[in-house]
């Protein structure tokens, strides 16, 4: 069995309370836990086997190690983000936490997932003054991402709509700003499927969303009028159920049908979990100064079928995903090109 | 300095920390360090107030686990924190006399004692890369090189970070 399928059965229900091993042998979880590790579901591994024999062998150790340390730095990011919340709120701001803790809370554990930069939407006139806030901070150990592409064309319009429809959460004495569970959801998938789904974890985030979503949970909402986008929606709830065992009877997804490349193109994807697989392997400008590098650079950046997909707003279909990955690999070629004329005009080059 | 004078305080400053059922996690803000106590080990950092004489934190931790404990255990403790540096430094020279090692300990009170032997370990772990690798557009930059494209003209010019969590 691949990896990526082994992972796939370990991880399957691992975000509930409930949580508890597969039958996976030390073997085969000692092959795995580098994928597990690196793709940020350390933590969620050790929750699976803690009641297990395993828990007690060198692997489980390493694991709980990870789990103990999330469990701090996860303490250490709210502090952090309720400071944020105070220092965008006393200069009149009100962000909307996405991703991150805004998920993890939803997790029955601190420690289960791990966390990166703090990402905020912001109206898009406030954002200047937001950055020039946090440029002004002292500390300037965490990071604040204010660039979101799952939002395409975002306006002010857009925001004051989600923000009509968020809603508040708690964490210790401050509330903080989350996007409607709805609206959350659909902004994970989209999420996912934008970075060719490479991370288990975000699967993980998609099971529990569904999995937690209250009863008044607006589906009309969730999918949007767009009948791609709701399509990227429904497929992405299904690989979850399909992949990692995510309830979703009473769901639109639960009928949905995913088209027969997308299953195996994630689990191609999660034979290479980690973030340094999926950086640029070498910088553009770096690679110009070094011809030779360029064919090997130009190569790296050829997209996977998922993400290219969505960025040229293909339908999930049976059709072949070549096209729309050339089509992608084109434009942004093109874009490079023109960004880098510009900025030579700009530079007088 | 008399064994009744001293009246160790736990650090509380720059700590970040997290119970378990089991044990408790601290994370030193200041040395970027997270450490591990069990429940033993939890419990003298916990009575080490600075009011508490060590035979009054021993009769405490004794109440709360049920069992007698010695002395020796409580200094056991002490001697890990004020290593891991949970403790001020003017407890740690008076720690340093007194404290035994933990196999003079096991020795002393016999292997099958009630009480769980005091343990403090760091944690180590490695964790998923979770932040991007390189600045995505509109990043504020003062270089390329800090752009997942390569440009930077005050902030990066197109590109995309590899995925955040």
């Amino acid at each position: 069995m691949r990896a990526s399928q082994l992972m796939a059965q370990f991880l399957c229900g691992c975000w509930r309370s409930s949580a508890s091993a597969s039958d996976l042998t030390e073997a085969e979880l000692n092959f795995i836990q580098p994928l597990l590790q690196s793709s940020g579901a350390g933590g969620l591994a050790w929750w699976q086997i803690r009641h297990s024999p395993l828990h007690t062998a060198p692997v489980g150790n390493a694991l709980q190690q990870t789990f103990r340390l999330q469990t701090l730095l996860a303490a250490k990011h709210e502090m952090e983000i309720q400071n944020l919340f105070r220092l965008m709120r006393e200069a009149n701001l009100e962000p909307l936490l996405v991703k991150g803790w805004a998920i993890a809370q939803r997790y029955p554990a601190k420690g289960l997932r791990p966390y990166g930069d703090i990402d905020l939407i912001l109206r898009p006139r406030d954002r200047a003054q937001a950055e020039a806030l946090l440029n002004r901070l002292a500390d300037k150990t965490f990071r604040v991402d204010f660039e979101h592409e799952e939002l395409e064309d975002f306006e002010d319009q857009r925001y004051e709509d989600l923000l009509a429809h968020s809603q508040l959460v708690k964490l210790g004495d401050s509330d903080i700003r989350v996007m409607s569970e709805e609206d959350h959801l659909r902004f994970l998938c989209i999420h996912l499927l934008r970075h060719g789904a490479w991370r288990p974890l975000w699967l993980c985030d998609i099971a529990v969303a569904v999995e937690a979503r209250p009863a008044a949970f607006d589906w009309q909402r969730c999918l949007g009028d767009d009948p791609t986008q709701a399509g990227w929606v429904l497929s992405t709830i299904r690989l979850a159920a399909e992949l990692l065992g995510a309830q979703i009877d009473h769901t639109p997804a639960a009928k949905h049908r995913l088209p027969k490349w997308l299953m195996p193109m994630v689990l191609k994807q999660w034979e290479h979990p980690g973030s340094a697989d999926h950086a640029p392997p070498e910088l553009i400008m770096t690679s110009l100064r070094h011809p030779s590098h360029l064919a090997k650079a130009l190569a790296a950046r050829w997209p996977d079928a998922i993400s290219a997909s969505i960025r040229m707003r293909a339908p999930f279909n049976e059709k072949p995903r070549w096209p729309f990955q050339l089509a992608n690999y084109v434009r942004r070629v093109t874009d490079f090109g023109k960004r880098l004329a510009s900025l030579a005009v700009k530079h007088n080059l | 300095m008399t064994t009744e004078e001293i009246k160790p305080q736990a650090r509380s400053e720059g700590l970040v920390i997290q119970e378990l059922a089991d044990e408790v996690l601290v994370y030193d803000l200041q040395r970027d360090k997270a450490h591990c106590l069990n429940r033993t080990a939890a419990l003298v950092w916990q009575h080490s107030d600075g009011q508490n004489s060590i035979a009054e934190i021993a009769a405490q931790v004794g109440q709360k686990t049920g069992a007698a404990v010695d002395e020796a255990l409580v200094w056991l403790a002490l001697e890990q924190l004020s290593k891991a540096h949970l403790l001020p430094a003017i407890v740690k020279a008076e720690v340093g006399k007194k404290s035994l090692t933990r196999r003079e300990v096991i020795r002393r009170l016999g292997i099958g004692a009630a009480v769980a032997i005091p343990i403090v370990t760091s944690i180590v772990a490695p964790l998923a890369v979770q932040a991007a690798t390189c600045l995505g557009a509109g990043s504020p930059c003062s270089s390329g090189a800090e752009c997942c494209s390569g440009l930077c003209s005050g902030t990066c010019v197109g590109g995309r970070p590899g995925g955040n969590i």
